[in-house]
């Protein structure tokens, strides 16, 4: 039997409940309450338009797991039910070019992906990156197997780009330490269904031509040359005139 | 009214997806296919009227739905500094 609101928000999560957690996001503007009852969360002005999706299979909800469930219902202190069962398949592209010749085998595999750059993730030190998200470590390993034929056969990537498995979101270890050791309760998925019916998204509006560009200014603004092969070989600015040599 | 480049611009294809990039500025603007083609043609300065009848014979638009639309286009690239639109010159 489903328990009442009060209750499933008085969940202890670390040193506070999901209900003060979520009070004090609301104060702080991070999370907006609405009249109806739901909550939207605030425009991230940090947030980049990096990433290319493509959506082969059913929607993932990291809007409401990691952006508002991990952030501000759990504070931190816990990873979200919904994610437990997350694995990523994560490739590592060194150029423009072998970004963009993954991004399009990735259409061909049914799986959902995002590729762009990855510089703005404190987590991560690389540049580009391509994320195959799978339910289930043994989904992963299969996935893993069949990315790694399908980029080996490419001549543009070969059988040499990394790829890792990971589980979840890099956040979620930052905050509370290695993946295998995280705990879920049937609590947390239960308040979890609650909640997601008083969570409206927040939709950043980013045109998949915002993003190419942004991937050609990375190219260039890191000495990637690659970037070339989309521009019919012209640059997107020339280098200045130095004078250090008599 | 005359259609002119201005400024240094490059396009770009990616995939599927086509963009214009300043050379000079951090500034995109999105484009498909017939705005390509529209970059190319200005490439010499084109009056207004031949270039919506050059697209309407290549692409099979009809002329209510291609003006409007070219307009808008070049309207948003001179707002962007990618073009300049002239009135033509005079006759002699």
């Amino acid at each position: 039997m489903t328990k009442p609101p009060e209750e499933l928000l008085a969940l202890p999560v670390g040193p506070a409940t999901v209900g003060q957690n979520l009070r004090r996001a609301v104060a702080s503007g991070s999370l907006a309450e609405n009249a109806d009852g739901t909550f939207t969360r605030a425009a991230d002005p940090n947030e980049n338009p990096n990433w290319l999706y493509v959506t082969n299979g059913p929607p993932l909800g990291c809007g409401f797991l990691m952006h508002f469930m991990f952030r501000h219902a759990y504070a931190e202190a816990a990873v979200p039910h919904g994610c437990s069962a997350c694995y990523k398949v994560k490739a590592v592209l060194r150029t423009l070019r072998e970004l963009v010749a993954a991004w399009q085998i990735a259409k061909a595999i049914q799986c959902r992906s995002k590729w762009g750059t990855d510089l703005n993730n404190p987590y991560s030190q690389n540049i580009y990156a391509g994320y195959f998200y799978v339910a289930g470590l043994d989904a992963a390993h299969a996935l893993f197997k069949v990315v790694r034929e399908a980029f080996a056969e490419d001549p543009k990537l070969g059988p040499d780009i990394a790829l890792t498995i990971k589980r979840g979101c890099s956040e979620y270890e930052a905050a509370l330490g290695p993946s295998d050791r995280y705990a879920f309760t049937p609590e947390m998925a239960e308040l979890e269904a609650y909640l997601k019916s008083r969570f409206r998204e927040h939709k950043a509006d980013h045109h998949p031509s915002m993003v190419v560009a942004n991937w050609i200014e990375t190219a260039f603004r890191i000495g990637d040359d690659t970037y070339l092969d989309f521009t019919d070989g012209t640059r997107l600015r020339e280098k200045t005139l130095t004078y250090d040599r008599r | 009214m005359m259609v002119r480049r201005r400024g240094d611009w490059l396009t770009a294809k990616v995939g599927d997806i086509l963009v214009m990039m300043s050379r000079r500025k951090v500034n995109h603007v999105e484009v498909n296919e017939v705005g390509v083609r529209i970059w190319e043609l200005i490439e010499t300065p084109q009056e207004f009227d031949a270039l919506c009848g050059r697209l309407q014979q290549e692409y099979g638009i009809p002329p209510d739905v291609c003006r409007p639309e070219v307009e808008a286009f070049v309207t948003d690239l001179a707002k962007r500094g990618a073009v300049t639109l002239d009135p033509p010159p005079a006759a002699a």
